[in-house]
């Protein structure tokens, strides 16, 4: 079923089952009451008279991790990582407390798209800081509008590099690590 | 036509047309489904009993600019904006992120933005990114170009303002030295 521009009722006209069914149990499908189904959702609009149901997803890491690589991987603990159904984008949180070992070196966290988008972690979509006191922790929060999206189940993973290569131990640290996806 | 609180039906009560047309016809009409127009748009009650659809906005620009300006400007180079126009009720949320650095060691590059329009208010520190350049010159070991950028962003939102068609630009400037960013990216969303 779908929606129907509602219809102008005239005096003495016959109501019929039909005109019922089309006009108010069809179109009150419609509606974002009949489609919510999961807490803490919102609406979003999907076309001429269409909305539909988006959830927001979290996921949170605390333990710190590092690494030696100058290019995008998983951390000991991967993640955060969240699942969520989407149209064609998305607005993605990553916040984390950065550390590097040493001074004028940046530490960088991306996120890669899976599922049905293929999107690699780059520093365009990084939070990155570069560490200024050896030792001492930074906590940044940035924030990406993802577009181009493919429709559907998109699963988004957090990824990580330091800002150069450190053979034979980790010089790049992350903890409380945050990510919020919010689906348009 | 408005809502109008669902009536209460009662037996032996003739149903009329005019009753459909009020409870039925115009209350759907009232609802979010109805308003829809647009993909990715957002449903926000705008007072008692009433919705208005509001459509988010986005520009990202990749390429590098700089400036030595010390006011909020355009950039020298790499282009204006990012740019976003949209439709906003008496609120709004933007979003700025940016990789931004200065060449000159302890001073400050900031992305802030303009917005005209319905309402409208100037570029100001208040409301910007920015970082400020903690080292400089040539050192041991090591290290990374003193020249890499940082990535952060601001999340602000402003209301009192007044409903209708707006214009978001970003605006750049150095408290002194060089201030470069790229991939700069403004996001809107009304409310």
């Amino acid at each position: 079923m779908a929606w129907t521009v509602p219809k102008t009722w005239v005096a003495s006209a016959a109501l019929t089952a039909a005109e019922l069914n089309t006009y108010i149990r069809d179109n009150f499908l419609e509606t974002a009451t009949s489609k919510a189904t999961v807490a803490k959702s919102y609406f979003i609009g999907n076309g001429p008279n269409q909305v539909v149901q988006r959830t927001p997803q979290w996921d949170f890491v605390s333990a710190q991790e590092g690494t030696s690589l100058n290019y995008y991987s998983n951390l000991a603990t991967e993640g955060p990582q969240v699942t969520v159904t989407t149209g064609t984008t998305a607005i993605v949180f990553l916040s984390a407390q950065c550390k590097e070992n040493s001074l004028n070196i940046s530490t960088r966290m991306s996120v890669e798209v899976g599922g049905a988008s293929q999107i690699e972690a780059t520093d365009n979509y990084a939070l990155c800081v570069m560490n200024d006191n050896t030792g001492s922790d930074q906590y940044w929060t940035t924030v990406v509008p993802f577009g181009g999206l493919t429709p559907g189940s998109n699963i988004f993973t957090a990824k990580y590099r330091g800002g150069v290569e450190t053979p034979g131990s980790a010089g790049a640290f992350w903890q409380v690590r945050h990510m919020i996806v919010m689906p348009f | 036509m408005a809502w109008t609180a669902p009536a209460t039906y009662t037996a032996a009560t003739a149903l009329t047309a005019a009753t459909m047309n009020q409870q039925v016809r115009d209350n759907f009409l009232e609802m979010e489904v109805a308003d829809a127009t647009k993909i990715g748009s957002l449903f926000i009650s705008t007072g008692a009993n009433a919705l208005g659809e509001r459509v988010p906005g986005s520009q990202a620009i990749t390429s590098h600019g700089s400036t030595t300006s010390t006011v909020y400007t355009d950039l020298t180079t790499g282009g204006v904006g990012p740019t976003v126009s949209v439709t906003i009720g008496t609120a709004m949320i933007v979003i700025l992120t940016c990789q931004l650095y200065n060449t000159t060691s302890s001073t400050w590059a900031r992305m802030s933005y303009t917005m005209t329009g319905s309402s409208s208010f100037t570029a100001a520190d208040a409301r910007s990114i920015g970082v400020q350049k903690k080292r400089e010159g040539a050192l041991s070991g090591t290290v990374e170009s003193v020249d890499t950028f940082e990535q952060g962003s601001l999340v602000t939102m402003h209301t009192g303002l007044t409903a209708g068609d707006v214009t978001v630009v970003a605006k750049y400037n150095a408290s002194s030295g060089s201030a470069h960013f790229q991939v700069r990216r403004l996001m809107v969303i009304p409310l």
